[in-house]
């Protein structure tokens, strides 16, 4: 068990949304952030990372050269995936592109996001911008020093290998014993395919840049929150201390 | 020169120049087929590699094709299949599988005799342990969390392939085989490395003016030099 100095904790970039988000009544932090808080206290504790793999997350990772191959191109612009970590006093992040001369140095940073299908791609164009990435893109900003973000989502394919688990993901659920002899399952394989694969469908369709407008997104106020989150986890006591309320008490053990 | 090569090859190499063309009018008919899988369907240089496989395993065409997978550009056997072409091939009794233990315990060899024979022959032990060193177990929807004694039992299967039928597996590995090592053989950073060197190849490629070739030149790698002096030379004399 590690003995964490909560006081100085430092929050990644991609989570300084979810301690952003607004109590539904009343001051304090909301349960969303208090969750996270949680998810942070038992991975610095117990040294386990939550497990919140998806098939999304997988793609998104999977793709990630991809996607900057097919923004590179259509910007004509050469893009490489930056390596390097940042932190300040506060947040740790490692942004995905920038402009200007170095990370160090940057003017704008850039963030890519690869949508899963076409319709979760189009979608964006018509809602809001998910507050989670633009507090993301802010915090990046903190760390670089740039005045200015864009949040570019890339339609890509789906790599094989997903395609494949999705298959057998149908082959299951059908209870298929030889896939060659369903006419079904091939015809949903091959549905499954067209919904996966874009390369009929022009490079410039593809992708698509919302510029984040950072002073929505100001990072003092995150600052802030961060603070109180620190309190938060540096007053939890879980256990053994942890003294359970009645109306939430366990079972006693062995029954 | 060249028809002392060509009478030198035996009758039976799917190269030689009779077999060949037979092959190939075999591989254009089948290759029209609705019922064959798609990676074949209208490729007719795949059929005819379909072919020369099936006919060096003794299997029939359908069968091979039907089995084989393209995993990130790899030819592979469907576990299955390994199974069946064992049990199929006239050298052995059926495959059979010793299960033993549970859990992380748990470990499966499988054996058979040779026909005739009555020494038992047995592939190597496949074991749990060994499937959560090599990181078979914690891939991203590894099969091996959900149903460990089928996949513990394909892996016994290929082991004992591969050791004492290889020309079955014709040095081939199993579906499942890849998808389990996959990213293993290659680090992040090479794999990083090649897409990036893609990505030039591909905005070189795409370049329509002299500005934009220029504006990836500082990035481009010694491999790729001579494609970017070609497509230079072309912008400049207004062939791009």
């Amino acid at each position: 068990m590690a003995k964490v100095d909560w006081l100085n904790y430092k929050f990644h970039a991609s989570s300084i949304g979810e301690l952003m988000t607004e109590p539904r009544s009343g001051p304090g932090l909301s349960e969303t952030c208090k969750a996270h808080l949680l998810a942070c206290w038992i991975k610095e504790t117990y040294g386990r990372e939550k497990d919140v793999s998806n098939k999304f997350i997988e793609k998104g990772l999977a793709v990630e050269e991809d996607a900057i191959t097919l923004y590179s191109r259509n910007t004509k612009t050469f893009y490489r995936k930056n390596q390097e970590t940042l932190s300040n006093d506060f947040i740790v992040g490692t942004p995905d592109l920038f402009d200007g001369p170095e990370i160090r140095n940057a003017t704008t940073i850039k963030d890519i996001k690869s949508s899963w299908s076409l319709y979760t791609y189009f979608s964006v164009f018509v809602k809001p911008i998910n507050k989670d990435y633009a507090w993301q893109l802010s915090s990046y900003c903190a760390l670089t020093g740039a005045k200015s973000a864009g949040l570019v989502y890339c339609l890509v394919n789906t790599p094989e290998q997903l395609i494949w688990k999705e298959k057998d993901a149908i082959k299951w659920k059908m209870g298929i014993i030889d896939p060659s002899a369903s006419e079904i399952y091939m015809q949903a394989c091959e549905e499954l395919e067209k919904a996966m694969i874009f390369d009929d469908i022009p490079m410039e369709h593809r992708h698509v840049e919302f510029a984040i407008d950072i002073s929505k997104y100001p990072i003092e106020k995150a600052y802030e929150r961060i603070k109180e989150c620190r309190k938060f986890l540096s007053q939890l006591k879980l256990y053994p201390e942890y003294k359970p309320k009645l109306e939430k008490e366990p079972l006693a053990r062995g029954t | 020169m060249m028809e002392t090569q060509l009478t030198n090859i035996p009758n039976d190499n799917a190269f030689s120049l009779q077999t060949f063309e037979h092959a190939q009018r075999v591989a254009i008919m089948l290759s029209k087929s609705d019922l064959i899988p798609k990676e074949f369907r209208g490729n007719v240089q795949n059929t005819m590699i379909a072919l020369e496989m099936a006919n060096r395993i003794g299997a029939s065409p359908l069968m091979v094709m039907q089995n084989l997978y393209i995993v990130h550009g790899k030819p592979s056997w469907s576990s299955t299949f390994i199974i069946s072409a064992i049990n199929s091939c006239k050298r052995f009794e059926p495959l059979r599988f010793d299960l033993t233990g549970t859990g992380d315990d748990m470990s499966c060899s499988a054996w058979t005799y040779e026909k005739g024979k009555t020494e038992r022959i047995e592939g190597p032990a496949v074991t749990m342990k060994m499937a959560k060193a090599e990181g078979w177990v914690d891939k991203n929807g590894s099969k091996w969390k959900t149903m460990p004694e089928l996949m513990i039992r394909y892996r016994a299967a290929a082991f004992f392939g591969r050791l004492y039928a290889p020309e079955i597996m014709m040095g081939m590995q199993t579906r499942e085989e890849i998808l389990d090592v996959q990213h293993v053989d290659v680090s992040e950073d090479e794999k990083r490395k090649e897409k990036e060197n893609q990505r030039i190849l591909f905005m070189i490629q795409d370049a329509k003016t002299i500005e934009e070739l220029e504006a990836v030149s500082q990035y481009v790698p010694e491999t790729h030099l001579d494609f970017y002096t070609v497509k230079m030379d072309e912008l400049k004399n207004g062939k791009g």
